[in-house]
């Protein structure tokens, strides 16, 4: 045995054995964990090494050649990408036709149409080709259709957030309406502040540049319509940038609402009034949504009764504060006990009527059971009211910083000129981070309030969506052309 | 001699409630924000690793992993509405603040912990299979009612206190 050589991987060693004694080595060295060396080449090491290295650096020469010659390519860019997407919508075509049923000359395909494209199709089919037989059929009860959302303009771009927690399905009724006008008011009582409501508008700018539909536009019109709430509730709570009247800004419009520190059991129960009424908004939608699946009854004694009850929750408001808080809501109201009375009538009537109503669907014990199942349902309703009450701790530690922020660096301003510079400096970074943090804290938590308590009412979601194929191209916008809109119209 | 000791005794005594009411409201804050803390790290280091094998499901990702959030915000707020009354507090009144705040503070405290831990559970869910976040959400969600409850009886606690 002789070592022949060394290196960082270990150390290379001849042996050479008799042949009777063969076996026995070959087990001794895999004992020792030796590995056959693979080296079988006609040439020395050395010289096979600078083989392999002159290999390399002609590798790397060619390299250099092919990428300079596609990067001459790059005129041709916008041409090329429109290629990949027609390649990627025939490879789909290529995909789904496997799953057509096919004889030699035949095939037969099935699809789902949207009614309003039903005419335009058939245009298409009949110019396609004399030799094919179509027909349009109602959709049945086994079928899964995907479902296509028709809202408005505006409305569309918060679907963004409905499907982040999951499409509708084809039979529910659509809460994108809903879900637009609660996400953006809760948006704006968080972020409330005039400054901070004119930067989050100027998103609408930006989105309305930006040509193709995409997850960044929809989040920039929808942080945009936020900012238009936030303007508003900016207005009311009388803050701009942190800074209100009590600062000494007089020429700021004078607070509607209460001021949030001083006052802050009132404006607590402001956040929990909306909460009230969101809550109010689920099980009328919830309501809804029976109805369309045609459970009309149902709908009614699960839905709309509950969502009255929060009438009379709303209406007890001053009273709660009254006695728990000892204050009183809306600059100094104190609500008439007949208007007490009301609303413990409704809330107790909606009680009543639920222990009653929530059996109805089960025989002898069990009428009683869901009755008090129901009854469950109240703590979990004070239970989902209380969870607003993050709009206000998210809305206060906003304006508290803004606050901060604003006053620090007006204090700075006031001493020369570098005091002047570190005051922007202060004012520019405090409130984009401020604004940056505090606009991501009031889209989680406002998506979240959707999500849990809005749609845990009634949503059920896990429908897919409509998307025919070559629809998402990743490269290129199809725009109708004035004619097939003309057409369609 | 007696009389000074007598007089500083009644003092101490009658200065310490706002202290010890203090300490109270200071503690709810203090523990449900590192609840929440602890438990959004927990939740954090398990998205981000979902993340990396799985970068289309980032949305139902950040709700799950953001739900122990609440805890501090319910702390807070508490300290918001309670914080007017602790100079004017006297006698035992500051022990009254002090136990009316205990709830929150341990029930938000540990619920937000455990809260992160039933996240994560969801978010491995979600790493392995093809459920959208809207049924894991659930269950996380149900660890908070208890935190909601302790908040309620906090308030009414607090606000109960007459100064």
């Amino acid at each position: 045995m002789k070592q022949c050589g060394s290196g960082e991987k270990g150390i290379v060693v001849f042996v050479a054995s008799h042949v009777s004694e063969g076996d026995k080595i070959s087990e001794k060295l895999g004992e020792l964990s030796f590995t056959h060396c693979p080296f079988d080449y006609e040439i020395t090491a050395a010289q096979k090494v600078s083989q392999l290295e002159a290999t390399i650096t002609d590798i790397i020469k060619e390299d250099d050649i092919l990428t300079k010659k596609i990067c001459g390519y790059a005129g041709e860019i916008s041409k090329l990408k429109v290629y990949a997407d027609r390649l990627h919508f025939e490879k789909q075509k290529q995909e789904y036709s496997t799953e057509f049923k096919k004889t030699a000359t035949t095939f037969t395909l099935e699809a789902f149409v949207p009614i309003v494209a039903k005419t335009a199709v058939e245009e298409k089919l009949l110019k396609a080709s004399n030799a094919l037989y179509f027909t349009f059929e109602e959709i049945s009860e086994e079928d899964s259709p995907p479902t296509l959302m028709e809202n408005n303009k505006l409305v569309k771009q918060f679907e963004f957030v409905t499907n982040m927690y999951s499409p509708p399905m084809y039979k529910e009724f659509d809460p994108n309406t809903i879900v637009a006008f609660f996400f953006s008011l809760f948006f704006g009582f968080i972020m409330a502040d005039m400054g901070y409501g004119i930067l989050l508008t100027l998103c609408l700018l930006f989105a309305r540049k930006m040509k193709r539909d995409s997850g960044t536009r929809r989040l920039l019109y929808i942080i945009g319509v936020g900012g238009i709430f936030a303007f508003i509730f900016g207005v009311l709570f009388g803050g701009f940038f942190g800074l209100s009247r009590a600062d000494g800004l007089n020429w700021l419009p004078k607070a509607v609402f209460p001021d949030p520190v001083v006052n802050s059991q009132e404006v607590l129960l402001y956040a929990l009034m909306f909460g009230a009424v969101h809550l109010m908004f689920g099980y009328i939608s919830k309501g809804l949504t029976m109805i369309k699946q045609k459970q009309v009854w149902d709908g009614i004694w699960d839905g709309f009764v509950w969502a009255f009850f929060f009438v009379g929750l709303l209406i007890l408001f001053p009273y709660i504060a009254q006695s728990i808080f000892d204050i009183k809501l809306f600059g100094g109201f104190e609500s008439p006990a007949l208007l007490n009375n009301i609303g413990f009538g409704i809330c107790g009537g909606v009680i009543a009527v639920e222990f009653f109503v929530s059996g109805r669907h089960s025989k002898g014990l069990g009428k009683p059971v869901k009755g008090f199942v129901s009854l469950y349902g109240l703590i979990n309703v004070f239970a989902d009211l209380l969870s607003y009450a993050r709009l206000y701790g998210l809305m206060l530690s906003g304006a508290m910083i803004a606050n901060i922020v604003s006053t620090m660096s007006l204090q700075l301003a006031s001493s020369g000129v570098a005091g002047t510079i570190g005051a922007v400096i202060i004012l520019v970074v405090g409130h984009g981070f401020n604004l940056a943090m505090g606009g991501l804290g009031a889209y989680i938590h406002d998506a979240r309030l959707q999500f849990i308590e809005y749609f845990g009412k009634f949503y059920e979601g896990e429908g897919e969506l409509f998307s025919p194929i070559g629809s998402n191209l990743h490269y290129t916008l199809l725009i109708p052309s004035k004619d097939a809109v003309k057409d369609n119209a | 001699m007696l009389s000074f000791l007598l007089e500083g005794e009644a003092i101490i005594a009658a200065n310490l409630a706002p202290v010890i009411g203090g300490i109270g409201v200071a503690l709810c804050v203090l523990l449900c924000g590192l609840g929440s803390a602890i438990g959004l790290r927990i939740t954090g280091t398990t998205a981000a690793a979902v993340l990396t094998e799985q970068p289309k499901k980032n949305g139902s990702v950040m709700i799950l992993s953001v739900l122990p959030s609440t805890q501090g915000l319910y702390g807070f707020v508490l300290g918001l509405i309670s914080y007017t009354k602790i100079s004017q507090l006297t006698g035992t009144q500051g022990w009254e603040m002090f136990i009316a705040c205990l709830p929150l503070a341990i029930v938000g405290m540990l619920s937000a912990i455990i809260q992160g831990k039933t996240a994560v559970g969801g978010l491995k869910a979600l790493a392995k299979s093809d459920l959208t976040s809207g049924k894991l959400i659930l269950y996380p969600a149900m660890v908070e009612t208890y935190a909601i409850l302790a908040l309620v009886v906090s308030i009414l606690m607090t606000q109960n206190i007459v100064v």
